[in-house]
């Protein structure tokens, strides 16, 4: 018994030292914000993202989170966390991550599905809350990312 | 975006119904300018079953910019009621700061083309040497001198509830007469903070500076420039005067019905003032009647209004008169009555 217990420690404690043999983080992540812009390509108008430009009370801008693994092991369990910026309201509906269960926070703490999501009021009642007091987001992944494997997740928020 | 921002919108109107004033308000100004938005990313992950120490990104920001908004309103929701002549009348307006930067005003004032209408009621008459003043000390009147600021140097945003007094101070034309209207408009234009109005916002031109303060203009007209129009009602008494003449006595038949003008006789005038006006009461009304020739004044023969007056009321003259003060006459159809009497010279 005592044998196998070592084992495992042993066992642990080297693939733990493997994983600080990465040489520090497996996972890049970066965050970017943009606006959607109206250009005219080829005499037509369209809408293209763009580093956020002019930005007013009421804009919509767009977050966009990027996570690579730059290891050369799959990383699992990859769970991406955003708070929405305290100047700025959540668009309902807006979060997107293929492959990735989305949920919301009213806290920062305990993430829940939208549906799952209620605030009480004064009187005791309770209620769904609103996309504007979701304070963060949480994308995370079922499969494990490969070596070299980007995901990325977007979500809009309007500045208050 | 733009049909986006309809619905976003009218979410809000929704909202504003249902809720409380302050939140529109909190809205409208949103989120000061200058102001950096930082968002930082955060993963955590395994790797072979063991997890990892959480990663952060760097931040992404940027700067909130500019937006130039603003409202003018009237604040009495009704005309200003005036007289012909009088000098320096007050309307008053409010500006109010809906953008979310602090920002200057110009400030100037015309009067409205006839024909243009407000509270129902059509602009026909202009007034004279108008003047725009800000309510410098913030008691919401007027006071000379002391409110003399023609521009609004700073104000701060409506989220910190700011909004300022401005005064238009005009003349009324003699000229004028009962139940006309003169509208004036004000109109204010988004300058840049602590120049005292004189120099004009501009809104920055091309691609946006991330970490520069842009300026946008948000208004209606996109041109950083709103105006509310106040009226000044004119009101004026609309008197009329007539003057009726009869025999009470002559000295054969006495006053008998068949009293005669004849010399020596008592004849009595009667002069009825009447103001038409319906809203207005005429003040400090007297009431002048040279005595004709070849008669000669009754003494003790004044009356106003059925009471005696004493015959101080009587001026020798030349020319020989009555000169009665009659005090107020009532709007729609108040009257004033004197009467006096004279014999006719023998």
């Amino acid at each position: 018994m005592n044998g196998k217990k070592a084992i495992v420690a042993a066992v642990l404690l080297t693939m733990t030292a493997g994983a600080h043999a990465a040489d520090k983080a497996c996972v890049e992540l970066k965050t970017s914000a943009a606006t959607e812009q109206e250009v005219i390509e080829q005499g037509q108008k369209v809408r293209r993202l763009a580093p956020a430009g002019k930005v007013l009370p009421g804009d919509e801008v767009v977050w966009t989170i990027t996570a690579t693994n730059v290891c050369k092991t799959p990383t699992d369990n990859v769970a991406i966390a955003n708070p929405v910026p305290e100047q700025m309201s959540y668009v309902a509906g807006s979060a997107v991550g293929t492959g990735a269960d989305v949920a919301y926070s009213l806290d920062g703490k305990d993430f829940k599905d939208a549906a799952n999501l209620t605030v009480r009021s004064n009187d005791g009642a309770t209620r769904a809350a609103r996309a504007d007091e979701y304070r963060a987001i949480r994308w995370t992944y079922k499969n494990s990312f490969a070596p070299g494997a980007t995901a990325f997740v977007r979500y809009r928020a309007t500045v208050k | 975006m733009t049909i986006a921002r309809h619905v976003k919108h009218a979410c809000l109107a929704l909202i504003a119904l249902s809720s409380v004033g302050a939140l529109q308000s909190a809205f409208a100004v949103g989120t000061p300018s200058g102001t950096t938005i930082s968002n930082q990313a955060t993963v955590d992950y395994s790797v072979g079953g063991v997890s990892q120490t959480q990663i952060t990104s760097a931040a992404a920001s940027f700067v909130v910019d500019s937006r130039i908004d603003l409202t003018v309103s009237e604040v009495s929701t009704n005309a200003t009621q005036t007289t012909p002549g009088q000098t320096n009348v007050v309307t008053t307006f409010r500006v109010t700061n809906t953008g979310n930067s602090t920002q200057g005003y110009q400030l100037s004032v015309t009067n409205e083309a006839s024909g243009a209408t407000l509270f129902s009621q059509t602009d026909n008459q202009d007034v004279n040497n108008r003047r725009v003043f800000v309510d410098s000390n913030g008691n919401g009147t007027y006071d000379a001198g002391t409110d003399a600021a023609t521009n609004i140097d700073t104000l701060a945003t409506d989220a910190d509830g700011e909004s300022v007094v401005v005064f238009v101070v005009a003349d009324i034309p003699v000229a004028a007469t009962n139940g006309q209207y003169a509208n004036v408009r004000l109109q204010a234009r988004a300058a840049v903070a602590g120049t005292s109005g004189a120099t004009l916002a501009t809104p920055t031109a091309g691609a946006d500076n991330p970490a520069a303060v842009d300026i946008v203009f948000a208004d209606a007209g996109r041109d950083a420039t709103e105006s509310a129009a106040d009226q000044y009602e004119i009101r004026s008494a609309a008197l009329t005067v007539t003057k009726n003449v009869a025999v009470i006595s002559d000295p054969f038949n006495g006053t008998g019905a068949d009293r005669k003008a004849i010399p020596g006789a008592v004849i009595q005038y009667t002069i009825v003032v009447t103001n038409n006006s319906a809203t207005t009461a005429a003040n400090a009304v007297t009431v002048n009647d040279n005595i004709p020739a070849n008669t000669t004044f009754v003494p003790g023969s004044i009356t106003l209004n059925a009471g005696s007056l004493p015959d101080t009321n009587f001026i020798a003259g030349p020319p020989a008169r009555v000169a009665v003060s009659a005090g107020a006459v009532a709007a729609s159809g108040g009257t004033a009555t004197v009467t006096f009497r004279v014999t006719i010279d023998n």
